[in-house]
């Protein structure tokens, strides 16, 4: 999952960019409301995270003008403005979700689960495809009876798929979803993801959950 | 006595009093006057008549009571001739213990009887002395022992001495030539017909305060009732409702200067609170952000396991964020301790260069990392009357921001002189500028020009208005001035 923070206190941005990260999100990060602007219209985010008082354009003229795109984004207003009008006035301009400053890392985590919830339309935290179990607050998988302990890529990999189960999903969506833009992996690097999140699940004996659907993409599929 | 209304109740009703006792004395002593006016003409006419009927034959008084009708005169008072050896000639009889005056001294006495009633003069006796009409008549108030009171009146006439004397038994001597004719009546009625007007006057009087001290509370009830309205108007007006303000539409013409003052007054209230609510809320979020970082740093660190050269790390970035809320948060309570009037500057003459140097050498390692050159024209002798850490922090603030916001290989210029009876200290540097609509309000708590909170530009967001209020502490001014090639902020410290 990929998430945008615009935030302009840079310490406020590292320690975010490094929880979400480690909680295996992909982060972009954008320290002015024209560079959050930018990169928000360029990539297809599961998340935006959203400071209001940022400079160059203050963020509720971000979220209005991404409104005004047509972008269908999640974005959670984080900020440090607690008055009820401030609220309102947020959520009302388009925001899906917000948050006060100071806050806890915990609930802003559940906060975008639920945002992504909200986007792959499921209401379930745990994602279920036929005998495979992922619990999206704990990271835990489980086969049948056999706990599975993936890496965080690997994680972020299978929960994308499972979230888009039935459907064929392409590499570039993948890795869009995946990696933010700094990193310079290549779409090769998924099919070895891929063939590693199917040595852990796919066991031998079991039926096989990851399919690769020849120059389309993957699929994981419970039947 | 602090009850408006009150105050006008006594007040109406003091000068009520004033004017009913005035009235009320005027009426009683003019109507005693002229009752005693009636009186006197009635005494002095009875005297006058009393006078005419009076015969002396041979030295003998003798009153002829009846008029040519056939009538008595009405005599209701009390006569008594006297002459001026005191000898009495005549007194009625019956006659009360009455202290008569004496005989008037050097009274006017007439050579000839002015008056002669016909009656008289007809008369066919030679040997008669005749009173006749009198001169100058003296009115008096005597008091009897018995505390009665008398009228009495007094007047001396010229006797003719007719005829024949030597009468044995004659009352006057030969050698009476006037008498003083006196007579007297009481007062008593007069008094009582007064006391009888007092009666009425004080009923009258009282019924008159009644009325118009209840009439006078009305009245005051409701000349006051616009103050009521206002009061009520005003009760509308709270804290969160400060934007209400008193429509002088339906109040008396009197009043529209009290509401438009009282509505001047909400608007720089509502202002006043406008202001303070934008500075907590500016304070709450420049506090807030940082305490974020903070614990969100030490939240994020905690949900694993970590390597030491992480929590260095953040160690390192936990410092800085705290280190620029400390600055904030010293920043405002120097502003907060100024506001409420204590650190007052300890102003004392100083030396201006070798403060200036100080600052650069504390803030030049700073400035190099940023390539900013630090320059000063500052005469050595240049001496400023200040508090002198005041006045470091006022310009360390200054140096603070024009090396802040320079370009690279800019620099920095102290410059100062003594003019208008006092010292103008300027600050320029080569940065990029302020554009000119910020200007009036850089010095605004919190105000910054971009709303850029970054750590690239730093600084809490109070230091040119804690420069602000340290000059205002010392009665002077700071003005900033920008164009492209930088900014100016000049400061003025008077000699005085």
């Amino acid at each position: 999952m990929r998430l945008l923070i615009v935030e302009d206190n840079r310490a406020l941005l590292k320690s975010l960019k490094k929880g979400l990260e480690e909680e295996s999100f992909a982060v972009d990060t954008a320290e002015d409301g024209e560079e959050g602007l930018f990169l928000a219209e360029a990539n297809d985010y599961d998340v935006v995270i959203l400071d209001l008082m940022i400079p160059k354009m203050d963020g509720l003229t971000l979220l209005r003008k991404v409104r005004a795109k047509g972008l269908s984004t999640h974005i959670l207003i984080l900020t440090a403005r607690d008055a009820p009008e401030d609220k309102v006035r947020g959520l009302d301009t388009g925001a899906d979700d917000y948050l006060t400053k100071p806050f806890r890392f915990e609930e802003l985590l559940a906060r975008v689960r639920a945002l992504l919830r909200r986007k792959y339309q499921a209401k379930n935290p745990r994602l279920i495809v036929a005998d495979l179990e992922i619990d999206t607050a704990a990271h835990t998988v489980v086969r049948g009876s056999l706990a599975i302990i993936l890496q965080p890529k690997e994680y972020a990999l299978l929960e994308y798929l499972a979230h888009r189960s039935g459907e064929i999903v392409s590499r570039s969506e993948i890795w869009e979803h995946l990696y933010d833009w700094q990193d310079d992996t290549t779409s090769n690097l998924i099919d070895v993801f891929i063939s590693r999140l199917r040595k852990k699940i796919d066991r031998p004996g079991l039926r096989p959950l990851i399919q690769t659907v020849r120059g389309a993409g993957y699929l994981l599929k419970g039947e | 006595m602090r009850s408006l209304r009150l105050k006008l109740i006594v007040g109406f009703l003091l000068v009520l009093t004033a004017v009913i006792l005035s009235f009320d004395g005027f009426i009683f002593v003019a109507k005693g006057n002229a009752l005693l006016d009636i009186l006197d003409s009635r005494l002095f006419a009875e005297s006058q008549s009393l006078a005419r009927r009076l015969e002396i034959t041979n030295g003998k008084p003798a009153f002829d009571l009846v008029d040519d009708n056939g009538l008595k005169p009405a005599i209701s008072s009390f006569i008594r001739i006297v002459d001026e050896n005191g000898l009495i000639v005549h007194q009625s009889p019956n006659s009360p213990e009455i202290p008569w005056p004496a005989f008037p001294k050097n009274a006017a006495v007439p050579h000839q009887a002015t008056a002669r009633l016909d009656r008289t003069q007809s008369a066919q006796s030679d040997h008669q002395r005749k009173v006749a009409s009198p001169a100058s008549p003296v009115w008096k108030t005597v008091r009897s022992s018995r505390s009665k009171i008398w009228r009495t009146v007094t007047w001396v006439d010229h006797l003719e001495i007719d005829a024949v004397s030597g009468e044995k038994n004659a009352v006057l001597p030969e050698t009476t030539t006037a008498v003083a004719i006196q007579c007297a009546e009481s007062l008593a009625e007069t008094k009582e017909e007064l006391r009888e007007l007092a009666s009425l006057l004080a009923v009258l009087s009282l019924a008159a305060f009644l009325i118009a001290g209840g009439g006078s509370f009305l009245l005051a009830g409701w000349a006051l009732r616009p103050i009521r309205r206002i009061n009520k108007a005003l009760a509308g007006v709270s804290e969160t409702r400060l934007d209400r303000r008193i429509d002088p539409k339906g109040f008396d013409r009197e009043l529209h200067p009290l509401i438009e003052q009282l509505n001047a007054a909400l608007d720089r209230l509502e202002k006043g609170f406008q202001r303070e609510r934008q500075f907590t809320a500016d304070a709450s979020h420049e506090l807030r952000t940082p305490l974020a970082a903070i614990l969100n740093t030490i939240e994020v660190l905690l949900r694993r396991p970590r390597r030491d050269q992480e929590l260095i790390e953040a160690h390192h970035d936990n410092l800085r964020t705290a280190r620029s809320m400390q600055a904030i948060i010293e920043g405002l309570l120097l502003l907060a301790r100024m506001d409420a009037g204590k650190a007052h500057p300890a102003k004392e003459e100083i030396p201006l260069l070798p403060l200036v140097t100080d600052i650069y050498a504390a803030i030049g390692p700073e400035a190099e990392a940023g390539t900013v050159r630090l320059e000063q024209a500052i005469e050595p002798e240049l001496r400023v009357l200040a508090d002198p850490s005041q006045l470091r922090l006022a310009l360390s603030n200054l140096v603070d921001n024009a090396v802040r916001y320079n370009r690279p290989n800019g620099s920095v210029t102290i410059k100062a002189r003594t003019e208008g009876g006092g010292t103008t200290i300027e600050v320029g540097d080569t940065g990029i500028g302020i554009p000119a609509e910020h200007l009036p309000r850089i010095f605004e708590r919190f105000y910054r020009v971009d709303p850029s909170r970054t750590e690239a530009t730093g600084g809490s967001g109070l230091g040119l208005s804690i420069v602000r209020k340290i000059v205002e502490a010392h009665n002077g001014r700071v003005t900033a001035a920008s164009g492209p090639e930088g900014s100016v902020v000049t400061v003025f410290l008077p000699d005085a």
